[in-house]
């Protein structure tokens, strides 16, 4: 009873796994289903979808499948990236601000308010406007700005533990008290971590489809942001183009979006 | 979703006796606290101009071209001086809301954005209501549905319309709704052939806004239904709403005299925080769009290389954030001085 | 609450269909522009977005037809004496600036002198070293003095290359930062009634336009659109009237629609375009002719004719535009086809063997945005012999700075426009005197004595056929010297609705004698 009950109620959540789960298996296939590299040309121009090219191809020949199969690579790398930053900076600046407490506290709350304040597309878009349009600072800017909430949340349950005697007495031993924090938080922060984790790497996605889409991407990368952009002119004569990436990130963003659904599932 | 957390470091509760002036130090303490903020923001742009590749004083104040003009900027800039003196004197500067002069408009940045304010206000404005409001309706409606299949179906369907890029969700709007249908024009905010004035204009601009603003609010309204339903499931089984039914109020009046009250506030604040993401959709909305504002602004003047300007957009988008968290917290303060927590801040 | 958004909603979708139709104005014409104009000089620049909507407030002392042949505009007649060495103007009469002053021959001396010959990109090049003077005898009356007989004087004396500005407002100033600029006063068929920055200009009729019975617009509103999708649907839904380049990909839908397409292949000042890869010959390791050699025979031109251009135009057979008919070296860059063994070997000659990766080395293209179809065709050709091409897409100013200015890049990719003679876009390409901080100038910073006295040969030779002989001598040196590679020569396709008529595409006054069909 209890048991069903659970897989109905997370269903959603288990949409969310099983959408990323076949999204990281898809996009490892990529480089044994299209060896040649997402610039490669294969056949001619613009062709809708056939049984050699499933996707058809684009306006300079490449096979729209690989294309997007590559997107999908990078989009993930740049959606994970960000949000290994996120976590990283959310937990050990919310922990040392919980756990040491006093005036480093109060800073690191303040930059932690500052960073979640951030208007992040517009940072990017300065970012861009001072450094040229370049992935590794979408990444950082994004990664930089996101980790706010986590920090806060993980400031609460470092203050928390901190009170506790076997902290107490491990400092008073002189043992390392840092290690000791982190493995004992960590589990409770496991649903914060999901929460924040999902929000921040599918805001990374959008945010480099938004850049892509107004002229500030990065030229360099074969993102699906960017396939989506370049497909734009062709929407409507050659439409294969732009689904095909667009069914990609709706997928990569609506995973991790409702990966923020897996706590609620009790 | 995690609730907002009550620092361990919070103030005494206010108690009501004494609201209105307690309200105020509330607010104004909240005001200090955003100037701060913005002050720190200036601070990390300083730093990034200053890391960035060319001459600070230049891409801050603005070549204008006049050499004179040049010298002058220099100096009062201090680009001889340390790092140290060219930030007091850009604080300074901001202080006085003086963004410098934008390159590529030869103007002061401040009269070039607020010629351009208006239209992003007029536009993620309606936007924020009508998603803030359609999340409100929608999240409470569906919380008892949440375990069913058409529940769960309808928020699959919701995120997924979400997922799609703004400018692409855009370009269908107009396909459908502009060329299609016919039903309202799809680029700029008014029609170029004639002149209204007065309350036709109004009503014509509203037109012209209506595909834009449902495009935003489209884009917004998913992650504020998501959010409001988290926060009602995980009300659900607290023991207030159980003797309430048991009372024997029908669910949407429990919903309505209970619950609602109880998880507003947080609304307000989720949505508050949502700002920076509403002023992203902003950007693409008025570049397909057609609309001369502030999103538009800042992409052409990236392009560009204007960082007088695009700085100065910046820092008011960042400013717009903060206003609206303290707009939040103002709201929570006036409705429920107990919820003053001293160290919420805008998370 | 629902049911009162849904009334609200209603209303408000009800009334503004009802008052838009009966809004509508007789004689005002929508056109829309992908970028802002920024000002309203023509004379100081050669960008095409301020063209877009300037060139309408001017007038040049003639105008181009189709063919590029010459008829009155401001000059209602003119005679060539002196065996092709004076040209004398006769202006019409009764011609009068928007402010009411009279225009006289002192203005166009003036603005010869003081503006065209010193700003604007393409005809300071061509006509500094054949101009010997340029006086006004008279009030109606304008005498240009050339050093040498010049043929293709008339072709660059229209409203794009040579606008006529009032000396009355610019006269002790500087044209750059004049405030007249944002407030233009012209004589040509449009007034500069508003102008909203990137959001819209509004031109209206100049009444007392000195060609009777023009323009038959009342006004023309330019839209700022940058989203070309959405300038092309509001095109078929009519909300625009006019839409001066359409990309190939919107062709047949457009058809289908019926709107009225417009190819044009050749244009005053704008036109015979032809896409070029520049290359900064002050840098390695393109300073080296083998490597400029193997990337031109590495780059897969036929495959851009097709996949990027959609067959609007065509592989550029030698470095003047085949538009240029008598100047054309026909079959010069036929030996150019794609090899990639010959690539490769001429890089191996050059010591630029491959490394880490199958790379030999890195170059950077500086592009507009909307040119990046044909860096990612490239990237892929230079790729597949180990030049890893990096693509900057920078707007109009970063690019005019990065190139012109700085001269901060390995390669870029310039629409050079070769005009209706190579006085007008050929010569600033390559004459050593045109290495400047002006936009579109000499990107390549090619030197070459030999080249530059050919072109002051050309220039000076009076028949046609002489002429093409020397250019044809000229790009056989340039095919050697590879100082640019040429892909493909660009047509583009203006679009307008079909219940409007008398669009001149091809002139940067389009609109001068369009009227809507009665």
């Amino acid at each position: 009873m209890h048991f069903r009950r659970r897989l109905l109620v997370g269903s959603l959540a288990f949409v969310a796994l099983a959408l990323i789960c076949v999204i990281v298996a898809v996009a490892a296939t990529a480089p044994v289903a299209c060896p040649a590299g997402p610039w490669a040309r294969a056949s001619a121009a613009l062709q809708p979808p056939s049984r050699e090219m499933l996707a058809g191809t684009d306006d300079i020949g490449r096979s729209v499948m690989c294309t997007t199969l590559y997107g999908l690579r990078t989009s993930l790398g740049i959606g994970v990236a960000a949000g290994a930053v996120t976590l990283f900076l959310g937990i050990v600046v919310g922990a040392v601000a919980g756990f040491v407490g006093g005036w480093s506290d109060l800073l690191l709350m303040r930059v932690a308010e500052v960073a979640h304040t951030i208007p992040r597309l517009f940072l990017a878009i300065l970012v861009a406007a001072l450094f040229e349009p370049r992935m590794i600072g979408l990444v950082l800017v994004l990664g930089l700005t996101s980790w706010g909430m986590l920090a806060r949340i993980a400031r609460a349950e470092a203050m928390a533990l901190s009170a506790r005697e076997f902290v107490l007495a491990a400092s008073a031993l002189g043992l390392s008290t840092v290690g000791l924090l982190l493995r004992h938080i960590l589990p409770n922060l496991y649903r914060p971590l999901l929460a924040t984790a999902g929000p921040t790497i599918a805001g990374a996605i959008v945010t480099e489809a938004a850049l892509s889409y107004v002229g500030l991407g990065d030229p360099d990368s074969a993102s699906l942001g960017r396939l989506i952009a370049t497909a734009y002119p062709f929407m409507e004569s050659a439409w294969w183009m732009s689904a095909t990436p667009v069914a990609a990130l709706v997928a990569l963003t609506l995973a991790f979006m409702l990966l923020a659904e897996v706590p609620n599932a009790r | 979703m995690a609730r907002p957390i009550r620092g361990a470091g919070s103030s005494q509760a206010v108690t009501r006796g004494t609201a209105p002036r307690a309200t105020l130090i509330a607010l104004g303490r909240r005001a200090a606290l955003g100037l701060f903020t913005i002050w720190l923001v200036a601070t990390v742009t300083f730093v990034l101009v200053m890391a960035a590749p060319g001459d600070p004083a230049a891409l801050l104040i603005g070549e204008d071209g006049d050499a004179q003009v040049q010298a002058h900027a220099a100096q009062s800039f201090g680009t001889d001086r340390s790092a140290i003196v060219q930030y007091a004197g850009w604080i300074a500067r901001l202080a006085r809301l003086d963004l410098g002069t934008s390159i590529s408009y030869r103007a002061p940045v401040s009269a070039v954005i607020l010629e351009r304010l208006p239209a992003t206000i007029a536009l993620m404005l309606p936007a924020l209501l009508l998603s803030s409001a359609t999340a409100a309706i929608l999240g409470l409606a569906t919380v008892p549905r949440g375990e069913s299949l058409n529940g769960r179906a309808a928020i699959l369907m919701a995120a997924i319309v979400s997922a799609v890029p703004i400018y692409v969700l855009g370009h269908l709007f107009i396909l459908m709704f502009s060329l299609k249908l016919g039903w309202f024009p799809m680029q700029g905010l008014s029609d170029p052939r004639s002149s209204l004035s007065g309350l036709l204009a109004v009503v014509e601009t509203m037109r012209y806004l209506a595909l834009p603003t449902a495009t935003l609010a489209m884009s917004q309204f998913v992650v504020l239904w998501l959010f409001l339903r988290a926060r009602a499931i995980e009300e659900i089984s607290s023991s207030y709403l159980r003797t309430a039914r048991a009372k024997g109020l029908t669910l949407a009046q429990t919903y309505r005299r209970h619950l609602w009250p109880n998880i507003r506030l947080g609304f307000l604040h989720f949505v508050a925080a949502r700002m920076g993401s509403l002023l992203a959709g902003a950007v693409v909305v008025e570049s397909v769009f057609g609309i001369a504002g502030m999103g538009r602004l800042v992409v052409s003047a990236s392009l560009a290389r204007d960082v007088p300007l695009v700085t100065g957009i910046f820092l008011m988008a960042a400013t717009m954030v903060v206003v609206a968290n303290i707009a939040a917290d103002a709201l929570t303060i006036f409705f429920d001085p107990r919820l003053d927590e001293g160290e919420r801040g805008a998370l | 609450m629902d049911r009162r958004l849904r009334g609200g909603f209603l209303a408000i979708v009800v009334l503004g269909a009802a008052f838009s139709t009966q809004a509508e104005g007789q004689g005002t014409l929508v056109a829309a522009t992908a970028a802002d104009p920024q000002h309203f000089n023509p004379g100081i620049t050669t960008a095409s977005h301020t063209h877009a909507v300037a060139d309408s407030l001017f007038n040049g002392l003639v105008a181009l037809g189709r063919s590029a042949e010459a008829v009155p505009d401001l000059a209602q007649s003119w005679t060539v004496e002196d065996a092709g060495k004076v040209y004398r103007f006769k202006l019409a009469s009764g011609v009068r600036w928007h402010d009411g002053q009279r225009l006289t021959a002192d203005d166009v001396v003036f603005t010869f002198k003081e503006i065209l010959l010193k700003h604007h990109a393409r005809t300071k090049a061509s006509l500094s070293p054949v101009v010997e003077d340029i006086v006004a005898p008279d009030d109606a009356t304008v005498v240009f003095r050339l050093k040498r007989p010049y043929p293709a004087l008339l072709q660059q004396l229209d409203v794009t290359e040579a606008p006529i500005l009032p000396k009355h407002l610019y006269a002790g100033s500087d044209p750059n930062t004049n405030p007249v600029n944002l407030k233009p006063v012209g004589s040509g068929p449009f007034v500069l009634e508003s102008y909203v920055r990137d959001d819209r200009i509004n031109l209206v009729k100049n009444r007392d336009y000195f060609k009777p019975g023009l323009p038959a617009f009342d006004r023309i509103v330019f839209r700022v659109i940058p989203d070309e999708r959405t300038a092309v649907l509001a095109l078929v839904k009519g909300e625009i009237d006019f839409l001066r380049e359409i990309s190939v990909s919107d062709i047949s839908l457009l058809r289908r629609e019926g709107i009225v397409l417009d190819r044009v292949t050749s244009g005053a000042g704008g036109g015979n375009c032809i896409m070029t890869l520049g290359f900064n010959l002050e840098r390695k390791p393109l300073a080296d002719m083998r490597v400029r050699r193997a990337i031109a025979l590495a780059i897969d031109r036929d495959r851009i004719e097709r996949d990027v251009i959609f067959g609007l135009g065509r592989v550029a057979d030698a470095p003047i535009s085949s538009g240029i008919g008598f100047a054309h070296a026909y079959g010069l860059l036929a030996g150019f086809t794609r090899n990639i063994g010959a690539a490769s070997q001429l890089l191996d000659d050059a010591g630029l063997k491959v490394g880490q990766g199958g790379i030999r080395f890195k170059i950077d293209i500086a592009h507009f945005p909307q040119f990046s179809r044909y860096s990612d065709a490239m990237r892929q050709d230079l790729a597949e012999v180990g030049i890893q091409l990096l693509p900057r897409q920078l707007d109009r100013a970063a690019m005019i700075d990065a190139v012109f200015m700085k001269r901060e890049f390995d390669t870029t990719l310039i629409h050079y426009c070769n005009g209706l003679d190579p006085e007008i876009g050929v010569r600033r390409m390559y004459v050593s005197s045109n290495i400047a901080k002006v936009p579109f100038s000499n990107a390549a910073a090619y030197r070459n004595a030999e080249v530059d006295r050919l072109f002051d040969e050309a220039a000076a030779a009076a028949e046609p056929a002489a002429r093409g002989r020397i250019y044809r001598t000229i790009q056989e040196i340039l095919v050697q010297d590879l100082p640019y590679w040429w892909l493909v020569e660009t047509d583009f396709v203006a679009a307008h609705r079909s219940t409007f008529e008398g669009f001149q595409s091809w002139r940067g006054q389009f609109a001068e004698q369009a009227r809507a069909k009665p």
